[in-house]
Order: C-alpha cells, then structure tokens, then sequence
C-alpha cells in the first residue's frame, strides 16, 4: 500500500498542465505521449518530437537522480503479464487516437474542448450548412468532404 | 505515475472499502485540468502558436469502436502494469529491466497498430 501524497500529486499535475500549455501555445499541439512517440517512428514531425521525448527523458532524469530520494518504481506485475500489457497499451491507444483521449491528461483537455464545443456549434452548423450549398454547385470543392445533414441545411448561405 | 503502484493503487477501488485505497492519481488530474483548461483558453485567444503556423489540436471526434476498443485495450493494460505512455517513457530513466520491457512491448503495439491501420 501508498502513502497518499494530494500535495506531491497536485503539483506534479499542475506541471503537467503547465507543459502541456507551453507546447500547446509554442507548436499548436497536444502533447500526448503516445501520438509524439509515433509521430518519432513514423517521421511525422520527427524533429520537434524526438526534442519533446529528450526533454521528458532529462527533467524524469533530473527528478530521479538529482534529488537525492529516488522515488521507488514498482510494478508488481510479472513479466508475461507486463509484455501483455503493454502490447494492449500500445495497440490501444494508437487506436483510440491518443492516451490522452483515454485519461487523466486527456480528461483534461476533452473537458475544455467539451465546452467550447457547445459555444461553437450553431457556428459550426451555420458553416457546414454554406458549405452544404457548395456542395451541390458543380464546380465546388472536393475538400473539404462534407455531410450535408438536414440540419446544416438548414443554415445553409 | 511514474511509480505503477500508484496508480494501481488508484485503479483498486475495492481499496476504497478496505481503506488501502490511493487516490492521489485524482489530484494529479485535478491539477493538470486546472492548469490546462486555463492554458487552453488563453492560448486560442492568439491566432496561431508563437513557433509554428497553426494550432493543431485535433477536432472533438466522435465516440465510435475504435476510441471504445482503443481505451478498453489501453484501460485493461494499464491495469495490469500501471503504466501509461508517458510514464512509461519518463520511467525510462530508472533503467530497471521491467519498464525496458514494458517500454519495448507497447512500442510493438504500437508497431502492431501501424501495420493494422494499413491494411485496413
């Protein structure tokens, strides 16, 4: 069993917060873990990622090492049950688009883009609806694809 | 969460009754959603990020089977091991011979996951 430590949880998350949003207002992206490590194999903005995954790596390194207490790493799992784990992790979220989509991180900016969302629909509507009324133009696009639903017609220019 | 049994210690909520139950993992949420929900906000209220030409951050999507697989496969592998991507990433660092592995078999996954997403 854990000592329960809110204060030491609460500020870890409150820096994770804070990274999130020095990259998100730096580069415009969300900084999960699991889309930068793809991003690295699949050279899909290699570059800036293998810089973000270097800098994780050195500020775990300098919490690990430079202050004196290692915390204790333990994963009471055998190691077939870890390589199963894994796999299901690493399928998983690539399927799901993102670990941040599935939790705590994510929790987090889906609660955020949940709300502008409300604010945004009728907006959005409106522009699908323009959109829908090109669409039946000849010589509209072709991309953006878009769904022509009844209610976009609705607010179609 | 770098520490597994943290977060395990999180995800055992029969802890709750038993009084072994952690719920430290819910102020480290807590504290990220404060921060970045702020952040968010602040940052869409500028046109485009200081270093790149836009803001990238990626539609709210719809919740269709490959979110509800992806978390199901992520949530029971997470379970078992206690650790997530980043975590795992940062944990790294520990060079303890169990996160190597964990580290190498979900970077297979995914691996596995590209090569599926291909032919399908």
């Amino acid at each position: 069993m854990n000592a329960f430590t809110p204060l030491a949880g609460a500020a870890g998350g409150i820096l994770i917060g804070l990274a999130a949003w020095v990259f998100y207002r730096g580069v415009g992206r969300i900084a999960g873990i699991s889309g930068i490590l793809a991003g690295v194999a699949s050279g899909e903005g290699r570059r800036l990622k293998a810089l973000f995954v270097i800098g994780l790596l050195a500020g775990a390194a300098t919490v690990y090492f430079g202050f004196g207490q290692p915390p204790a790493v333990v994963s009471q799992a055998d190691r077939m049950w870890l390589i199963l784990a894994g796999l299901l992790v690493g399928f998983g979220t690539r399927l799901g688009s993102g670990c941040t989509s599935l939790r705590p991180g994510k929790a987090v900016e889906a609660f955020v883009r949940g709300d502008r969302d409300l604010l945004r629909r009728r907006r959005r509507h409106r522009l699908r609806g323009a959109s829908c009324h090109w669409k039946l133009n000849p010589a509209s696009p072709r991309w953006p694809p878009v769904r022509c639903s009844a209610r976009a017609w609705r607010y179609r220019v | 969460m770098m520490n597994p049994a943290k977060v395990t210690g999180f995800l055992d909520f029969a802890g709750i009754r038993t009084g072994t139950w952690d719920p430290t993992l819910a102020f480290v949420m807590a504290g990220g959603l404060a921060v970045f929900a702020v952040g968010f906000r602040l940052s869409n209220r500028h046109s485009r990020p200081l270093f790149a030409p836009k803001y990238l951050a990626p539609a709210p999507g719809r919740v269709d089977w490959r979110l509800i697989l992806g978390a199901t496969m992520f949530g029971v592998g997470w379970g078992i091991a206690g650790l997530c991507p980043g975590p795992a990433l940062a944990a790294l660092v520990t060079a303890q011979i169990d996160i190597v592995i964990y580290f190498a078999a979900m970077t297979a996954g995914m691996a596995l996951f590209a090569a599926f997403d291909r032919n399908s």
